[in-house]
């Protein structure tokens, strides 16, 4: 088990080097990083103006020094000198150590926005995740218990519905109704106390689980089925166990492996997801600031936040990994 | 009701079943997979079914246990101990299952819940029907694994099924039948799925538990070896009616029914010449759903006579119990 554990761990690391070198190669070649730090004077060719070719017009940016100053400047703070793979090894250090660096734009360190932002994107997760599978886990158990019967269609007409809306619709949606309409909720994201925090997350969650639900549903109810019809079952019913009893200690737990599968994958369209729900219903989480970061070419704040992304991904899918090893335990023996 | 008992002993049966019918509703068409089925057993005695594939004997086995998906028609009345059968199918009294009656399925790979300990699903039994404590149960779920013959019974308790050969994992499945001290035991072609070295102690395994436990048992093969020497009374079955049914003795000694002898016929014999050839049944067994009102057998059989096209032959007693449904019965001749 602490093998499995090691291994798994390992492929991790790789993953999140892999995806943060990608990042980081792609923001610093097709965006110019020189022009980010010192803005419009990247541009003066500083070969030229140490040759006497052409003019320094000094004094026009800060503190009164040569613009090609700053930019040599600029160059050593920020590495711009050196290689890309060097480049990568200073920032991955950096943020080793917790430095993400610094906004381009209001100079607040980038930790610092994450650590205001991210926590509110992460708790929208946690609650769409969790009416995800609140919803979908009895859902789906009671659709199995009778399937084909009327509560199954039913449920099969109603769970194609849900992953047919898009969650933009489905969030204005859902905002109407319960906003505007019948004013159950505030329109204000209140990040007064946790419960009110809790509360602001309702709607989004909605918008965000329920189509979750439904996949997770479809899933785990075919599974639930493919279960009931292994030896064991009949196995259970020969013991005399009553069909609820067989449906939860005996089916639920190894039918679980799609369902928890695709858990781990769709924290990944969630995270897509969150940049609506976060539009819609005023969150300020790291979605929203990434997408403002993204239209101001504010790298570190990109950077930072595909940091932050991809790990929590890869570690979802992680904990993933280690569920299996749960569910079932041939998993451990195959290590 | 033409259906007179069958050779038993003086007790009255423990279980009886009268006229038995089950009828699959499928989409293309009703298949009648047994019809008209009779039989007693009296209390510790062990009655052999023996047919191909697609005789009926398993589906017989399943109206029993009241294990049919919902698209069966059952028909008949089946009486455990005075008790009606098919009247118990309520929550209530599902213990019935487990505790008087229970099942050995074929397949001991994929009889066992993967991902439960083989001690926790011994003992499921006892904690559900008859409430003993957890402690208790996993003690009797001990001496069980040892009765039946497990090595390191302690150390398998916590085991799960995949860490387990297929001989001691039907060693569990016996162990956890017996759990709940049933009085009829139905197994279904238990050694079909094992080894051929495995097969003879597992049947000696069962045999032996019947009698100091004083049980009744149904053994269901497609080996008419299996039953000998093992089974009190034979009935052999095909295309979902009793051919014969007698007790052991005469069934193998002075059998009526061609389809009986052609079925010893296939059974390699120790006294036989060296590489003497093994006699097949002529053509393959019959397709449920190509049933008619002749004779089931007519088409394979050599002593066929006009009529077993036409109709089939009814089941007549000869006075001593032994009955036999053939218009053209083996030693009818000399008789």
């Amino acid at each position: 088990m602490l093998r499995f554990v090691a291994r798994r761990f390992a492929s991790l690391l790789a993953v999140l080097l892999a995806v943060t070198a990608l990042a980081f190669g792609a923001m610093n070649v097709l965006g110019d990083p020189l022009f980010n730090v010192v803005g419009f004077i990247a541009s003066v060719d500083c070969d030229a103006v140490e040759a006497g070719l052409v003019e320094d017009v000094s004094g026009q940016t800060a503190g009164g020094r040569g613009d090609c100053e700053v930019i040599a400047e600029a160059r050593r703070e920020h590495h711009l000198d050196r290689a890309l793979p060097v480049r990568y090894g200073y920032w991955l250090s950096d943020i080793v150590r917790g430095d993400f660096g610094t906004s381009f734009k209001n100079e607040l360190p980038v930790s610092d926005v994450l650590r205001d932002k991210l926590p509110k994107s992460l708790l929208l997760m946690g609650v769409a995740q969790a009416i995800a599978v609140g919803v979908a886990v009895p859902w789906a158990v009671a659709a199995a218990y009778r399937a084909h019967r009327s509560f199954d269609r039913a449920s099969t007409v109603g769970s194609f519905g849900l992953l047919a809306v898009p969650n933009f619709a489905l969030g204005v949606i859902l905002f109407y109704l319960f906003v505007v309409r019948w004013q159950v909720f505030d329109s204000r994201y209140d990040d007064t106390d946790l419960a009110s925090r809790l509360r602001s997350m309702v709607l989004p969650g909605l918008t965000l689980g329920l189509p979750a639900a439904a996949v997770y549903q479809r899933l785990l109810r075919t599974d639930l089925l493919t279960t009931m019809q292994e030896d064991f079952v009949h196995m259970a019913r020969a013991k005399g166990m009553s069909d609820r009893w067989i449906m939860f200690r005996h089916v639920l737990r190894p039918s679980l492996f799609s369902m928890v599968t695709v858990f781990g994958l769709s924290t990944a369209g969630m995270i897509g997801g969150s940049l609506v729900a976060e539009q819609i219903f005023t969150i300020p989480g790291i979605g929203r600031a990434l997408v403002e970061a993204v239209i101001r070419d504010d790298f570190p704040i990109v950077l930072g936040g595909v940091v932050v992304v991809a790990t929590g991904f890869v570690v979802v899918n992680f904990v993933v990994d280690l569920l299996y090893s749960l569910i079932d335990p041939r998993v451990r023996a195959d290590d | 009701m033409s259906a007179t008992p069958s050779p038993s002993g003086p007790v009255g049966p423990l279980l009886s079943v009268r006229d038995l019918g089950v009828t699959f509703r499928t989409p293309d068409g009703d298949v009648r997979a047994v019809d008209g089925v009779s039989f007693d057993l009296a209390e510790g005695r062990t009655l052999g079914i023996v047919g191909e594939s697609g005789s009926g004997k398993s589906v017989t086995a399943k109206a029993l246990m009241n294990l049919l998906p919902s698209y069966a028609d059952v028909e008949g009345t089946i009486t455990f101990d005075g008790r009606d059968v098919r009247a118990l199918a309520t929550a209530r009294e599902r213990h019935f299952w487990g505790v008087e009656l229970t099942m050995v399925f074929q397949d001991p790979m994929t009889s066992l819940n993967p991902v439960k300990r083989i001690g926790e699903q011994i003992a499921e039994c006892l904690r559900v029907h008859l409430g003993r404590s957890r402690r208790d149960a996993s003690a009797a779920a001990l001496d069980l694994l040892e009765r039946v013959g497990i090595p390191e019974p302690r150390k398998r308790l916590r085991q799960y099924p995949h860490e387990l050969s297929g001989g001691l994992r039907q060693r569990v499945v016996i162990a956890m039948a017996l759990a709940c001290g049933p009085r009829l035991l139905i197994a279904d072609e238990p050694t079909t799925a094992l080894d051929v070295t495995v097969q003879k102690h597992i049947l000696d395994l069962l045999d032996d538990l019947r009698r100091e436990r004083g049980m009744s048992m149904v053994l269901i093969t497609h080996d008419l070896g299996v039953v000998k020497g093992r089974a009190d009374d034979v009935m052999v079955m095909y295309g979902g009616r009793t051919m014969e049914h007698a007790a052991s003795g005469p069934l193998f000694t002075a059998m009526r029914h061609p389809y009986t002898s052609a079925l010893l016929e296939t059974i390699p014999r120790i006294d036989a010449a060296a590489h003497a050839r093994l006699v097949p049944i002529a053509g393959r067994p019959p397709n449920p759903s190509e049933l008619g009102p002749w004779c089931p057998f007519a088409p394979r059989c050599g002593s066929r006579v006009e009529a077993c096209t036409v109709e089939a032959p009814p089941l007549v007693d000869d006075g001593t119990g032994h009955r036999s449904a053939c218009f053209a019965p083996l030693g009818a001749g000399e008789a």
